[in-house]
């Protein structure tokens, strides 16, 4: 009785929405190495690749959360308060390994605390994230005194500044972190839990999912991921910030949203958020590179990203009707 | 039929329509007259609610030609259907139940005074007289949520009304109406009827037919198959149209050798909504909880699979004491839960049938972490046959199923879990007779080797076929237990309402 499927699969091209994105971003890149020859220069894309790291970690992080209907806005935060604290240990003589290690475990109860906060209680994510991202904002800012704190290793300068075949050693961390999430949503079955609840987590739960525990699962995860972010960045600026995570917020949401994940849940993908993210760092550097001040590139993102949902709710409703 | 031109009010013509892969309407002409109520019937897939949704300007048309009081029509948008005075109440209610009658009555057009403030006054009253007209003393101000479902149906149609309808499209109303508000209903469609709407009303209940419709229409395969005057034809008739095959009427229960006792409940509370509930049922059993709206019978599931947690009281499985304090554990117990609603609970509709049927089931697919993607299709594959669902593949999203193979999925889940306690809250709720009668079939093929099935159903004529005992719930409490081929409706009916 049992036939064996033969996998069909189809060749017919289809205009999905990654595909989209990537054409977007190379009409960006296209357009920005037009306009200033630097762009395309070895330092400039290098630092530029180094930049994304940060940005694209925690982008990830985010994707099996929201998928999954959840949400954090804390990481700033978070990475701000790990950098500090980290800081402050290792100034008071803590060894390198042993500092970063009780660093990735704050930012983890961070996100523990997040989850079981939102989830114990049925909490809105956004409100939760909101209470706790303001709380160690200002644990960080008390804890240095509202000033950077200077941690300087030679390991972490290292792995901040050295190249391995010309490609800068963070950027492997961050293609690391990308394989270990596709890996992860594509071929396990916690990926597809994750689908599930993101579909209908009602139904999930009467399939006998427990739902609640994944979710507190992938906040603490979320936590871990945003540990891993704060000491790159405290490796590629030398400091412990108590202003460092505050920046993330926009660029990373923005390159979440615009690789196809929905606030509502239950759509996106590793590839999606990819290139959301590449999308974003290429706006932001070859505005920088055009020596757009500052200010107007936040602007600029804030325009984007508000454009970036319009889109994406326009075509649903399109699609709905259909 | 027999109806002169100028007493026509909607005619739709050699409508046909393509979906992917499929042909949903081919070649559909028919006619609603004046004042008249039209039934439609067909099996779920047939293609009602495809020609309901391009009526509704919800589907584009593509094929064929609309005309209305005798001009052509083409809707390119919902709006432009409510324009021309269509009205389609659709099975799942829209309302909003944390507002009042009144405003839901007048939902997007609240009435406003000249400087655009509402005028509340104006709005009840209005309200009021709209209600009144449909023989409903419902308060205008009473909230939403307070109301019965057969009350929210009633604001529905209030609200379609509201301006001048002249199609009233009605999907199934009273699948989800108790016994007395079934009969509001009834002379609420009759008064619109006197008053000259013409009508359209589906449903899978062919009793209906008889009591409402003065034409039936029946689709089959997306196709018309008949047309008949209510008072020429039979119901047999008319399920032989359906169909399309000889079909006896009432299901024809099997005799299946009873096993031991699988399933024990002892003194179950929840609230006050289940009180003190006792009960055993043996392998091979299937007993059917009957109650009207409100007895706790739904409820009584829920705290069964764990979904709600019990205040007090004991369930045993096998002969062994289980705690179930979550779905989660209600499943390793061998328990399957199929919910009442379906679309929002049962499966998740955005996803493959291979995604949904292996859903209870992931830990056994493959080794670890890993989901074995060869395993999953052999064990999808083997229900998707042995349940013969129509579907193009195991790829085909859940949402495009009609809601009888929704309906098989959902008992697949449970399947590929290997349950051997099968929770089914009215699982044969919207779904055409054909697969009604597999539905039953399942069930007794599960009882055969070993299962039980508990079913809350509210359909009595459903019960005394397909189940040996059957426990009458009111208020929350067991009021009465019977042995099925003891029993009659009316004196399930008594001990449900006494």
């Amino acid at each position: 009785m049992e036939k064996n499927l033969p996998e069909k699969k189809k060749f017919n091209f289809k205009l999905t929405d990654t595909i989209i994105l990537l054409i977007a971003l190379i009409a960006l890149v296209v357009f920005f190495g037009f306009m200033n020859k630097d762009f395309f220069k070895y330092d400039n894309i290098s630092s530029m690749l180094k930049n994304m790291v940060i940005t694209g970690i925690l982008a990830l992080g985010l994707t099996p959360l929201m998928i999954a209907r959840g949400l954090d806005i804390s990481f700033g935060a978070s990475i701000s308060f790990t950098g500090v604290l980290m800081a402050v240990l290792y100034a008071r003589g803590t060894p390198l390994v042993p500092t970063m290690i009780i660093g990735i475990i704050a930012a983890t109860l961070i996100g523990l605390l997040n989850g079981f906060l939102i989830e114990t209680f049925d909490l809105l994510p956004i409100i939760l994230t909101l209470g706790t991202m303001s709380i160690f904002t200002a644990i960080a800012y008390v804890m240095s005194g509202a000033h950077s704190l200077p941690m300087l290793t030679d390991q972490l300068y290292y792995f901040a500044t050295k190249s391995f075949l010309k490609v800068p050693l963070p950027l492997f961390l961050l293609i690391l972190f990308t394989i270990v999430f596709w890996f992860i949503l594509t071929y396990t079955k916690i990926g597809r839990v994750i689908y599930i609840i993101g579909a209908n987590p009602k139904v999930a739960n009467l399939s006998g999912i427990k739902v609640k525990n994944v979710r507190i699962y992938l906040y603490t995860f979320m936590g871990v991921v945003a540990g891993v972010a704060s000491i790159v960045m405290v490796a590629i600026t030398g400091v412990g910030n108590p202003l460092a995570g505050a920046r993330m917020s926009l660029p990373v949401l923005s390159a979440v949203v615009l690789g196809g994940i929905s606030l509502a849940g239950g759509a996106g993908s590793v590839w999606g958020t990819t290139v959301g993210v590449l999308i974003v760092t290429v706006i932001f550097n070859g505005l920088s590179v055009l020596n757009v001040p500052s200010y107007y590139i936040q602007m600029f993102q804030g325009v984007a990203l508000i454009l970036i949902v319009s889109l994406y709710e326009i075509r649903n409703t399109r699609a709905a009707r259909r | 039929m027999n109806i002169e031109k100028n007493d026509i009010m909607l005619e739709m013509k050699n409508i046909s329509k393509n979906f992917p892969g499929v042909k949903a309407l081919d070649d559909v002409t028919f006619d609603l007259g004046k004042g008249e109520i039209l039934g439609l019937l067909g099996e779920n897939g047939a293609g009602k609610s495809t020609l309901i949704k391009i009526l509704s300007g919800d589907y584009s048309l593509e094929e064929g030609e609309i005309y209305i009081d005798g001009e052509k029509k083409i809707f390119t948008s919902p709006h432009e259907s409510l324009e021309a005075g269509i009205r389609v109440i659709y099975q799942e209610l829209n309302t909003f139940d944390a507002l009042t009658v009144a405003e839901n009555i007048f939902a997007g057009q609240l009435v406003r005074n000249k400087f655009g403030i509402i005028n509340w006054n104006k709005m009840v009253k209005e309200a009021r007289q709209i209600l009144t007209n449909l023989g409903s003393d419902i308060n205008p101000n009473e909230y939403m949520e307070n109301l019965s479902v057969g009350g929210k149906q009633l604001i529905e149609i209030a609200k379609a009304i509201r301006k001048k309808a002249k199609i009233l499209v009605m999907d199934e109303p009273t699948s989800a109406l108790s016994e007395k508000d079934v009969l509001i209903l009834y002379s609420v469609v009759r008064k619109l009827k006197s008053e000259g709407v013409s009508i359209i009303y589906i449903t899978h209940r062919i009793e209906e037919i008889f009591e409402l419709t003065d034409r039936v229409v029946v689709l089959r395969d997306a196709k018309k198959v008949g047309e008949v005057l209510t008072k020429d034809t039979s119901r047999a008739e008319l399920i032989n149209m359906i169909v399309g095959r000889k079909l006896s009427e009432q299901y024809k229960k099997k005799d299946i050798t009873k096993g031991r006792i699988i399933f024990e409940v002892k003194n179950i509370n929840y609230l006050d909504k289940v009180k003190d509930v006792t009960f055993s049922i043996k392998q091979g059993e299937i007993v059917a909880f009957f109650g009207l709206l409100g007895s706790g019978t739904h409820t009584l599931f829920s705290v069964l699979f764990g979904d709600k947690k019990k205040t007090s009281g004991e369930i045993c499985v096998e002969g062994k004491k289980v705690d179930i304090r979550h779905p989660f554990a209600a499943k390793l117990n061998k328990i399957g839960y199929i919910p009442y609603d379906r679309k929002e609970e049962g499966v998740a509709l955005p996803l493959k049938i291979r995604e949904n049927i292996t859903a209870t089931n992931l830990e056994n697919i493959g080794k670890g972490f890993m989901l074995d993607r060869n395993i999953e299709n052999k064990h999808a594959q083997s229900w998707f046959e042995k349940l013969s669902m129509k579907a193009p593949g195991l790829e085909t999203i859940v949402k495009s199923l009609s809601g009888g193979n929704q309906q098989k999925v959902v008992v697949a889940k449970w399947l590929e879990r290997n349950s051997k306690i099968f929770l089914m809250s009215e699982p044969t709720r919207g779904i055409d007779i054909g697969s009604k009668a597999e539905i039953y079939e399942i069930a007794e093929e599960l009882c055969s080797q070993g299962a039980a099935v508990l079913i809350v159903s509210g359909e009595l004529p459903e019960i005394l076929s397909i189940s040996d005992r059957i426990f009458v719930m009111k208020d929350g409490a067991i009021a009465g237990e019977f042995i099925t081929k003891n029993t009659n409706q009316e004196e399930l009916m008594h001990s449900a309402t006494a």
